[in-house]
């Protein structure tokens, strides 16, 4: 009767008294990609999660090519040809690729007779898919791209015929994301339906049909994408005219502030996590770090900011060599805002006035003979709050009240009221919206302005590219030659984040 | 996506432990009921003999005293995300450092040369030693929970049990009452070192009372006519004379001082700060520069001295003239019944109090129960212990079973009431 796969009909949904989802109708055509988009928070993830069956809608119904969808269920949801790439991959690191596609489909107590059974049926869908994926290999040792392929090749042999993909690009580099459109395209030339969740507006415009944007819980629209423009995109998510372009005069580089040579650094566990790694940071520049999650930046952040002591190598400050410990470290005039805020930058059970001094509750700032300034500092942080636009700026509200834009906003507004020497931001912007990205840019372009040596991790490209004066890519633990950042493309940004690059050990060798 | 399901602090944490402690007793009473008793009749005591009769207030009240010290031992770990179940071991601990420091200066161990200070002195050295006896027994499980992750639960259960051995062997040997070889027991504390109870002024008042009574005897009144001409004087004499053990005593003060003082040092100092930090999140408590294992250990010695200072209570502040010494039952498990007061009370000195005065309540219902359930008709043959099925009950209810209250009244109101009680929730927007 129709040609929708997925049709949604006045869904709401609501938390207590919060809205996440109102009334909400979505109808997805057979065979095309739909991209949605909103900003964090919007309630894209509750959508999926409805469709999912995770969470049953107050009102409204959804049908499934015509026919309508039980809730709460994912059961019924596979049943009905849906399948899910979750932006945290469910895999089982242990397990082999084919055991990972059986679990939880293994029909029977031997698992031989599942196991062949999926050997054949996967090899032909990575035939008929272009998916090409050995059945054998063991899962931890696989790239995350083709651990990404791994679970849509799960989803299609429990027959999905609709796939939502959750975020799926945040773990890839360029190519690896290119990849994966390729792979999208494919599998919609042979009829998948794709509901592609983003919030990065260029994926949006190379891949998709249509595309749908929520805000605040509700839909804004609908476009086909051949006729609309990230800016308008933008502007439909935010609600008013955003400037996606950072605004920024040329760099005056001055003194080393940072300098990094020679940087190893092993785990407990006894794994390289970083192999000499070196580079000089100058006071009033901005040090770009690109790369892929999970290739050392995290531990590169670590060891500055004085989490971890390096296994190798030597970091000066000014001159001075690095101290060992966060606290220490923090006097040397090293500001960190880090990559997780909820896991280290924030204690997120806090009120805000109390996150808001993280790190420097000893400071005689804040601290007289042990005992806290509270008034004080309630005082100091509710004007920070309004200098930074954190939103509510109430200084009572528990951290966790606060949407992840704003959250970083406490962070940012913490590290940088002190004004330090050296800043170490990690992923600035992720979980971020639109709007706050545009604010927290301003404050680091306006750091760098006034003098101080910013080190930029970051896995968007596009916000190393936009932000940085020089700019370095890291690759399992190595650390690439620095380019100039006005001289560099996403390509061949691209080629080193994927480790196309001379990696010399400490050694002195090749490796 | 950001979500408000927070009940309003009034309902939260007034309404929600009512209900709590409604459904324990609920509980509590059908139990009675299953063993042919009637609960009307327990419940009936507890209202006349406890809550109701000063002498069984003043009992609750230096009960809730030793559960005030445990209680907020167990909390401040609570509050570093530790779960110190070894007051039993800490009190006996800080009992024993109590115990030979008085017995020193007593001249125990010198052939009676010693040097018998003042009480104004000798307390503060006794308190002092009891806090280090009971910090020194949690040192070392906190720091082999923070240098050596071997869980803090398993190390204090180990080390109640060898602070068990450790008293018996004491009380045995060295720290022995030579006047009572049978009776592990230790000398008896000076009279002096003793702490002033409530017990002291009715004992004070009951000297003029009785001097009175025997004007009144010799006079040639008899009983019956000065029960009728001097009915207020009588009543004053029966309540003195009921009332010359009452054990409730100045550690109850100390104890509401040391609430304050937790407040503050857990809410208001840097340190308080670095310890709830830990316990929220370790990571960021290392980000925010917070020596954590250091912490750790610093905040297992403070709840360990807490638990050692409660010792103080039961042995200087007893109600009883000839039990002022140490024993191997140590804190009689009410350093366990902390872990149950710091749940219930929530972990924040205020609701501690709270707690503590009704577990302490419930202690002399036991003991009511026991003592006159006998005596009245028709019979009331419940077994003391009844107490402590009532106690594991309101810990099931308060502890783990919290959630199913919360949800129940988060339902209620959620689809009852349609949205009212729950907090006016100010939700950070999502625009910049």
């Amino acid at each position: 009767m129709t040609n929708f796969a997925i049709e949604l009909n006045g869904i709401s949904k609501s938390f207590g008294p919060v809205q996440a989802n109102k009334d909400i109708d979505l109808a997805v055509e057979t065979g095309t990609i739909h991209g949605i988009v909103g900003e964090n928070g919007a309630g894209k993830s509750t959508l999926m999660s409805i469709l999912y069956g995770f969470y049953v809608p107050d009102e409204g119904s959804i049908n499934v090519f015509g026919e309508p969808l039980q809730f709460n269920s994912s059961q019924k949801a596979i049943e009905a040809g849906i399948g899910m790439v979750h932006q945290h991959f469910m895999l089982g690191e242990p397990f082999t690729v084919l055991e990972n596609i059986i679990l939880g489909a293994e029909g029977g107590f031997l698992l031989g007779g599942a196991m062949s059974k999926a050997r054949e049926a996967l090899l032909e869908l990575s035939e008929r898919y272009g998916l090409s994926v050995d059945p054998d290999a063991v899962i931890g040792t696989l790239p995350v791209g083709v651990q990404q392929r791994v679970e849509i090749l799960k989803a299609l042999y429990r027959g999905a015929k609709v796939l939502i993909l959750d975020e799926p690009t945040g773990v890839l580099t360029p190519q690896e994301a290119e990849a994966l459109f390729d792979i999208l395209r494919s599998l919609k030339e042979q009829g998948t339906t794709i509901l592609l969740i983003t919030h990065k507006l260029h994926e949006i415009m190379d891949v998709t049909d249509r595309v749908s944007v929520i805000r605040r819980g509700e839909m804004v629209g609908h476009r086909e994408t051949a006729n609309t423009s990230p800016e308008e995109l933008a502007e439909m998510m935010v609600g008013r005219k955003v400037l996606l372009e950072v605004d920024k005069s040329p760099a005056q580089p001055r003194d080393v502030a940072l300098s990094v040579k020679g940087l190893d650094y092993v785990d407990d566990r006894g794994i390289q996590r970083l192999s000499n790694v070196s580079f000089d940071v100058r006071a009033g520049e901005i040090l770009g770090v690109a790369g892929v999650s999970g290739n050392g930046q995290a531990y590169l952040l670590e060891l500055l900011s004085g989490m971890h002591a390096a296994s190798g190598g030597t970091v000066t400050v000014n001159g001075q060599p690095l101290a060992t410990t966060p606290d220490s470290v923090r006097r040397q005039s090293i500001g960190h805002v880090p990559e997780d805020r909820q896991h280290m930058g924030l204690v997120t059970a806090f009120p805000a006035w109390e996150s808001g001094i993280l790190g420097f509750q000893a400071s005689a700032l804040y601290c007289n003979r042990g005992a806290m300034k509270t008034g004080t500092i309630k005082e100091s942080m509710g004007e920070l709050m309004t200098k930074f636009d954190v939103r509510p700026p109430n200084p009572l509200l528990a951290t966790a009240k606060f949407s992840g834009g704003n959250q970083q906003k406490i962070v940012l507004a913490r590290e940088i009221d002190k004004a330090p020497d050296v800043l170490l931001v990690g992923q600035p912007t992720r979980g971020v919206d639109i709007g706050a990205i545009e604010f927290i840019h301003r404050q680091i372009i306006a750091m760098r302005d006034a003098g101080a040596a910013i080190l930029l991790v970051s896995v968007e490209l596009e916000e190393v590219l936009s932000l940085s004066d020089r700019v370095v890519a890291m690759f399992d633990g190595f650390c690439s030659p620095d380019r100039i950042t006005a001289e560099t493309d996403e390509r061949s940004l691209g080629l080193l984040m994927a480790g196309e690059f001379d990696r010399i050990t400490s050694q002195g060798m090749a490796a | 996506m950001s979500q408000s399901r927070e009940l309003h602090p009034i309902i939260n944490y007034g309404l929600v432990p009512i209900l709590q402690l409604v459904l324990a007793f609920a509980v509590a009473g059908l139990l009675i009921v299953m063993i042919g008793q009637n609960p009307v009749q327990a419940v009936q005591l507890y209202i006349t003999d406890v809550l109701l009769s000063p002498v069984g207030i003043g009992q609750s009240i230096y009960y809730a005293t030793t559960l005030m010290f445990t209680g907020m031992a167990v909390a401040l770990a609570f509050h570093a995300g530790l779960f110190n179940i070894g007051g039993e071991g800490q009190g006996l601990v800080g009992g024993i450092a109590m115990t030979g420091i008085a017995l020193l200066m007593m001249g125990h161990f010198t052939g009676g040369v010693g040097l018998l200070l003042p009480g104004f002195l000798a307390v503060p050295i006794l308190f002092v030693f009891a806090a280090l006896g009971g910090a020194a027994w949690a040192a070392i499980p906190g720091y082999l929970q923070a240098y050596r992750g071997s869980h803090l639960v398993i190390t204090t259960i180990m080390f109640n049990a060898i602070a068990f051995s450790l008293v018996l062997f004491l009380l045995t040997g060295w720290f022995q009452n030579p006047e009572t070889p049978g009776d592990p027991k230790s000398p008896l504390f000076p009279e002096n070192w003793w702490l002033w109870k409530l017990g002291d002024y009715y004992q004070l008042q009951l000297v003029g009372l009785e001097a009175q009574y025997q004007e009144f005897k010799d006079a040639g009144l008899k009983v019956k006519d000065i029960k009728e001409q001097h009915a207020d004087f009588w009543d004053q004499r029966a309540l003195a004379r009921s009332m010359k053990n009452s054990a409730a005593n100045v550690s109850f003060l100390f104890a509401l001082l040391l609430a304050v003082g937790f407040w503050f040092f857990v809410w208001r100092t840097k340190w308080g700060y670095a310890i709830r930090a830990i316990g929220f999140n370790q990571t960021a408590a290392r980000y925010g520069g917070v020596n954590v294992p250091r912490t750790m250990v610093m905040t297992v010695c403070i709840s360990g001295a807490l638990a050692g200072l409660a010792t103080t209570n039961i042995i200087l502040g007893n109600g009883s003239d000839s039990e002022h010494v140490l024993r191997e039952t140590g804190l009689v498990g009410l350093g366990f019944v902390g872990i149950a007061v710091a749940l219930m009370g929530r972990n924040h000195p205020f609701g501690i109090i709270l707690a503590a005065l009704l577990f302490g309540s419930l202690f002399q219902w036991g003991e009511v129960i026991q003592l006159k359930g006998q005596f009245i008709r028709p019979k009331l043959d419940i077994d003391k212990e009844i107490v402590v099925a009532l106690q594991g009950l309101v810990v099931l209810f308060t502890g783990a079973l919290y959630l199913m209250v919360v949800w129940a009244v988060q339902w209620f109101a959620n689809r009852v009431l349609g949205g009212w009680g729950f907090v006016k929730e100010e939700i950070g927007e999502e625009r910049a």
